[in-house]
């Protein structure tokens, strides 16, 4: 049996996730980061995207989109900041559209590059609800 | 006449009672309110601790060289100052504002450039009717904290200490020790003392320490961006303590004055009942007196 490991999700307004899993993955800035158990010790600074962790051998996955932040491994505990965590079964996936649409159109229409690189934010967070839900179901 | 007595005790007793009401219906909008800020203080520790984990962690071990670590000779000190926008608390805005002025009033006298940023219409009111420059207010927070509003004072903060219009930024509010008990402090905000966060690691520690960590990105870019969500999240957290303080103060303030006008009605009640009876008891002589008289 694959050794486990935990995960704590927070967020400044609570903690949104606290259990054990035998894999993760986590979106990092340069590409997806996947944790097993007795990962190195990392400090990782985490994209918004779409978390994955799969919880038991029988293939129970929980998903989750979370927002910028902080991830840290060691000594098998992986802590996860982030300023937004949704967990998929919450997600509101007609909205989470509706904002994907209007986060494209922005992107599209913005002058700035600060205005840009908002609405390509913006983007990819809608993209990673809209993935966790999906991947929930 | 006595009758007359009865009636304006009659009114007076009707009047207190009004405003027990108010500040007994105060107290439980306050009671509510301190609730839900404790809560949201409690449920925010535990990110504000991993992000001060990971911080005295980095600065024992990055190369520390941040604009927000900038110390320079201070010609101009800006006070950030939170209260509340209303009044009836007790002596919690007056403590505040009291430590404030003195502080600011020190500063002042060292001959440097001091300016007050007002959280809190209490806060702008005070400074600025005694004369002192307000260099920007906020009287709109309605004493609940959020990350947005963190954010924005954190980055109102920020930017004036970045482009050098003040060398340093010290916050006074009142800290929250108990639900009877808070506490006005001041304390220094920017910059970012690397003391503060670390317990003086150097760089000998660093081989000693048995976790070496993987970074990604590299620890200078982690630093940067990891710095300013740092000090946002502790703008939040004294915004959230300084408004659980308020509710607080509101809470027992009111509960005292509620338990105030309730001993002033029995007081006054007694005294109406004294005299109503003085009244009977002459009338009723009156008419003895007048039947007798027959």
């Amino acid at each position: 049996m694959a050794k486990s490991f935990k995960v704590v999700i927070v967020t400044p307004d609570k903690t949104a996730y606290e259990g054990d899993a035998i894999s993760a993955t986590i979106p990092g800035m340069a590409g997806y980061i996947g944790v097993w158990a007795n990962h190195a010790p990392l400090v990782g600074a985490v994209a918004p995207g779409m978390v994955g962790l799969k919880i038991d051998e029988a293939g129970s996955e929980k998903y989750f989109s979370v927002g910028t932040g902080f991830v840290e491994i060691s000594d098998n505990v992986v802590n996860l900041m982030t300023d937004t965590c949704e967990i998929g079964e919450e997600i509101d996936v007609v909205r989470a559209e509706e904002a994907l649409e209007r986060a494209r159109q922005r992107l599209v229409s913005m002058e700035t590059e600060l205005d840009r690189e908002r609405a390509r934010l913006a983007v990819s967070r809608a993209q990673a609800r809209i993935n966790a839900e999906k991947h929930t179901h | 006449m006595a009758g007359a007595g009865v009636k304006v005790l009659n009114t007076r007793i009707r009047s207190v009672k009004s405003t027990q009401q108010i500040t007994k219906a105060m107290k439980m909008v306050a009671a509510a309110k301190l609730a839900r800020s404790q809560g949201k203080m409690l449920a925010a520790r535990p990110y504000s601790q991993k992000l001060t984990e990971l911080m005295t962690e980095l600065a024992g071990k990055a190369e520390i060289a941040h604009p927000l670590f900038d110390v320079r000779p201070v010609k101009s000190r800006l006070y950030l100052v939170i209260t509340s926008d209303k009044g009836l608390c007790g002596s919690y805005n007056m403590n505040v504002l009291k430590l404030a002025q003195k502080t600011v009033d020190a500063s002042i006298a060292e001959g440097i450039e001091t300016q007050v940023y007002a959280v809190g219409r209490k806060v702008a009111e005070f400074f600025g009717k005694r004369g002192y420059t307000v260099f920007d207010k906020h009287t709109d927070f309605g004493g609940e904290a959020n990350s947005e509003r963190g954010n924005l004072v954190g980055n109102t903060a920020v930017g004036a200490f970045v482009d050098a219009t003040f060398d340093e930024v010290r916050v006074v509010y009142a800290s929250f020790i108990s639900t009877m008990t808070q506490q006005p402090v001041d304390q220094a905000l920017l910059p970012i003392a690397p003391d503060a966060m670390s317990s003086g690691e150097t760089e000998e520690d660093e081989k000693d320490s048995n976790l070496e960590y993987i970074w990604e990105p590299s620890q200078e870019e982690m630093f940067a961006t990891l710095l300013p969500l740092y000090l946002k999240n502790r703008v939040f957290m004294t915004l959230s303590e300084a408004f659980t303080s308020e509710h607080a103060a509101r809470m027992t303030s009111m509960s005292a004055a509620t338990e105030n006008a309730g001993e002033m009605i029995d007081a006054l009640t007694l005294q109406r009942n004294r005299e109503r009876q003085a009244t009977i008891t002459s009338e009723l002589l009156d008419i003895v007196g007048g039947a007798n008289a027959l």
